[in-house]
């Protein structure tokens, strides 16, 4: 059978696909085709998978865990299980929402054991800082108000605002139904507006989300 | 959805955190390679300790009727 797919991956240099430049048909398709090697356990599938969503899986893990060291070993853990379940996935499920999932799951799993999440706003600064991710990226203040709030918070903020996942598929990762995460959502956007600008001015969404 | 609002559009405007390049690449082996290979351990021992099952009641049964001869 012919290649679903033309990889132009250059791993040597660590550059990957430009994932975020395609429209969403193109990604979903791009997902579809991952899905259908891996479950050939063809490793193109593999290689694709990886190519799309590594630096997007790991920035999403050192911004949730606020460690890069922690991120660094949730990020293996997260690719292996590709490794062990990628074969047994279905031909309908959504690559970027079980990868996320994959990787959240991963990083509560490791905060139950270690009960390390620390209240919000008082060791997720210095835990960046330790990691040295602040002196090489330059956080700027999003980054920095997003680190004072909690995990839940801070997982559904970045799903919807920085993976462009809406409340339906964010949801459905969570297992929660669209009401709850829709207020959770709200609840989260709200106390990172208070924690970016300040309680006296907060940004007010332009339009009421759907 | 997040186009209409300002604050979590700002969001993707974060800068991206990618891993060290010695990372990617190790983490891309390892993972790629048992994909390729599906770790077999755990057949291998189950076969083991049926083997060793066997060679026991053998052994045994052999031994129960030496004591009768």
């Amino acid at each position: 059978m012919k290649p679903f797919v033309t990889l132009e991956i250059d791993f040597a240099a660590g550059h990957t696909l430009a994932a975020r430049a395609l429209s969403p048909s193109m990604e979903e398709a791009r997902d579809r085709d991952a899905v259908e090697l891996l479950r050939r356990r063809d490793g193109r599938g593999f290689d694709l998978a990886y190519a799309r969503y590594a630096d997007r899986i790991f920035g999403f893990l050192v911004r949730l865990s606020r460690s890069r060291a922690l991120a660094e070993d949730l990020f293996q853990v997260t690719f292996l299980r590709l490794a062990e379940q990628g074969p047994r996935l279905r031909a309908d499920s959504d690559l970027r929402a079980w990868l996320f999932a994959v990787a959240r799951n991963a990083y509560y799993s490791h905060a139950r054991r270690r009960a390390d999440d620390p209240h919000p706003g008082e060791a997720g600064q210095s835990a960046l800082a330790a990691s040295n991710v602040e002196a090489r990226l330059e956080l700027d203040d999003l980054e920095r108000a997003l680190t004072t709030l909690g995990s839940n918070d801070r997982e559904l903020l970045l799903l919807v605002g920085a993976e462009h996942m809406t409340v339906i598929e964010v949801a459905a990762l969570l297992e929660i139904d669209q009401a709850t995460a829709r207020k959770r959502l709200s609840r989260a956007r709200e106390r990172l507006s208070r924690a970016f600008t300040g309680p006296e001015t907060t940004v007010a969404p332009r339009k009421r989300t759907p | 959805m997040i186009e209409d609002d300002e604050l979590l559009s700002r969001l993707s405007e974060l800068p991206p955190l990618a891993p060290d390049a010695e990372l990617r690449r190790a983490v891309h082996s390892r993972a790629r390679g048992r994909f390729l290979r599906p770790a077999s351990s755990s057949r291998t021992a189950s076969w083991a300790v049926v083997a060793a099952v066997v060679v026991y009641l053998g052994w045994a049964v052999r031994f129960a009727s030496e004591l009768y001869q």
